[in-house]
């Protein structure tokens, strides 16, 4: 009984760093934000009185959250189309390379390491300039002016940076499905009379679904976490053409004072991330399974 | 006659190929080239005056001023920046490689089924919490127990944040590690702790690389939280820098992009030392998850 008992305790004492740093740190916030979200606290003061549903009801009748909100929506599912498509075509293109294959997987991969503040502050500058040079050369008066400054393309430019600086992180995840492909189905393929394309789609797709599921879930995800990259490039404007609800979370909680309806957003968000992220995870994990038989 | 015939089909389909193979060619250097050109025109502001980064910021440098260098160098107290955000982000990876390491084990292969499995779903959970849920308490917390403007407390958040998904990696990882490893080990009268670090971990090597890749992108470039903690100048972080430089500088292009590459120089060496292992790491760390 004696060394049964010790074991219980040594075992748990080394659970005990982690447990203790991810409560404190992790969950302890996350139940602090949900309390919160029911008040009307300011975030300085020390009264708050509870408001019950009110920061929630608000929500949906403020048009300063539901633009973010419509934002995050779109940019999520425009930069989870390209990430997934070109990493996709980046990755069976390398493949189909004889030469110069991990140089340019290498290459393609170094826009992921950089900090996507940095990223964006590039890009304010490649839209100032070079890009707005050749507008002037086209005579393209929006992209003459900055894209940027364009209520309807601003959006449209922050997906399009995030895709070129993360297309090389899905490159990489869908290389490593591909290389997980047995040879000899292509040549049963090829024997079979398959093309290119059906190759592709009865072959090489079915078998990359696992990184598929993966890629689409991880996309999505870090679209609605998403925050430094817009921040620095547009900084959410112009007005609130290019504000993603992260932005929208900071500046009610702080800027604004008004933390117990910056927090009731942030519980929205949380709320959204898993709804999608479960909704994904069923719909796809299902279609590998159908795959397979 | 029948050779022929039988020839040319075959000789064609090659040829076919290989045009194939180099249209495919010229599409991948063109996107590895719109990959690059950013980098290039950061370079090449970064070597102008002030008055050529203005008036033809597109064009190759006419003369190098490679003195901006040294000028953003200076504005950034950038030994100090480089090295705050070196500590913080050395010591938050030994602490989650070291603390999610060994809660992992225990899960993995303790008799205690019930309890750890549960544990472990507890863990998970914190996988999918977005850091925008908890500002206002984290900020709270932070404050009470003393630890904002502190690099000690940067680290043990990030120790906190990263456990999750540390430890789910490493689960899944040594619930694929034989037992019997274990048990060979547990028959020679090792302590728990001894089986930790001269058995497991050793093995554990892969999927800790895949860790130590995935957090140290995400520590070394994080930008809001310390914006939110840390308010003192001296202890400023590498993003940081590049937020405070732009905002006081961001008119000077040719000094912010000199600043700029000085920030990501480090990261960059350090990748094309080991790109090899942080491709690698990610590619893993994406089929596990």
């Amino acid at each position: 009984m004696k060394p049964k008992l010790k074991t219980t305790i040594v075992e748990f004492m080394l659970v005990l760093p982690a447990l203790a740093l991810f409560c404190l740190f992790v969950v302890y916030p996350l139940l602090g934000g949900i309390y919160y979200s029911f008040t009307n606290w300011n975030g300085i003061d020390l009264n708050m009185s509870f408001i019950g549903f009110k920061n929630y009801l608000n929500i949906f009748k403020d048009k300063y959250v539901l633009e973010p909100l419509a934002n995050t929506f779109i940019y999520a599912f425009f930069s989870m189309i390209l990430l997934n498509v070109l990493g996709l075509i980046f990755a069976v293109g390398l493949e189909r390379l004889t030469r110069g294959k991990n140089l340019m997987r290498a290459l393609l991969f170094v826009p992921a390491v950089l900090s996507s503040l940095v990223v964006g502050y590039i890009f304010k500058f490649v839209f100032g300039e070079p890009v707005a040079a050749l507008g002037k050369l086209l005579g393209i008066n929006v992209m003459a002016n900055n894209l940027l400054g364009s209520k309807d393309f601003v959006l449209a430019m922050g997906i399009l940076v995030a895709t070129w600086k993360m297309a090389g992180w899905y490159m990489v995840i869908y290389i490593a499905g591909l290389q997980n492909i047995d040879q000899s189905l292509y040549e049963a393929a090829d024997i079979d009379g398959a093309t290119g394309w059906k190759k592709f789609r009865y072959v090489t797709f079915p078998l990359i679904a696992p990184a598929f599921t993966i890629n689409m879930v991880l996309s999505v995800e870090r679209a609605f976490k998403e925050y430094d990259l817009l921040f620095a490039l547009t900084g959410g404007g112009p007005g609130r053409a290019s504000e993603l609800i992260s932005m929208t979370i900071y500046n009610e909680s702080f800027t604004n004072k008004r933390a117990g309806y910056g927090s009731a957003l942030g519980v929205i968000l949380f709320l959204i991330i898993v709804a999608i992220t479960l909704f994904q995870m069923l719909v796809l994990r299902r279609r590998e399974n159908d795959i397979n038989y | 006659m029948t050779s022929i015939t039988k020839a040319e089909p075959g000789k064609k389909k090659l040829s076919n190929r290989k045009v194939k193979t180099i249209i495919i060619e010229v599409i991948m250097i063109l996107v590895t080239a719109v990959t690059l050109y950013p980098f290039l025109i950061m370079i090449f502001v970064s070597l102008k005056s002030t008055k050529e980064a203005l008036v033809s910021p597109n064009t190759f440098p006419s003369e190098f001023h490679f003195e901006n260098f040294a000028k953003a160098w200076e504005i950034m107290g950038y030994e100090r920046v480089f090295l705050n955000t070196l500590i913080i982000t050395a010591v938050s990876l030994l602490g989650i490689v070291v603390f999610s390491g060994m809660a992992s084990y225990i899960i993995a292969w303790s008799k205690n089924t019930k309890f750890y499995s549960f544990l472990y779903i507890f863990f998970l959970c914190g996988i999918m919490i977005p850091f925008y849920t908890a500002l206002v308490p984290l900020v709270k917390l932070m404050t009470d127990i003393h630890m904002t403007n502190s690099l000690f407390g940067m680290i043990i958040y990030y120790c906190g944040r990263n456990m999750p998904m540390a430890v789910f990696l490493y689960v899944g990882f040594i619930r694929g590690v034989s037992g019997e490893i274990l048990e060979a080990g547990k028959i020679d009268g090792a302590s728990v702790w001894t089986l930790y670090w001269r058995v497991l971990f050793p093995i554990l090597k892969p999927i800790t690389t895949t860790i130590i890749v995935l957090d140290a992108l995400s520590l070394w470039n994080d930008f809001l939280f310390p914006r939110m903690m840390l308010t003192k100048s001296n202890l400023r972080t590498i993003a940081l820098s590049q937020f405070y430089f732009t905002g006081e500088y961001g008119n000077k292009w040719e000094l912010a992009f000199a600043a700029y590459l000085l920030t990501i120089i480090p990261i960059l060496i350090l990748y094309f030392l080991l790109q090899k292992n942080i491709i690698k790491g990610v590619a893993a760390g994406a089929v596990k998850g």
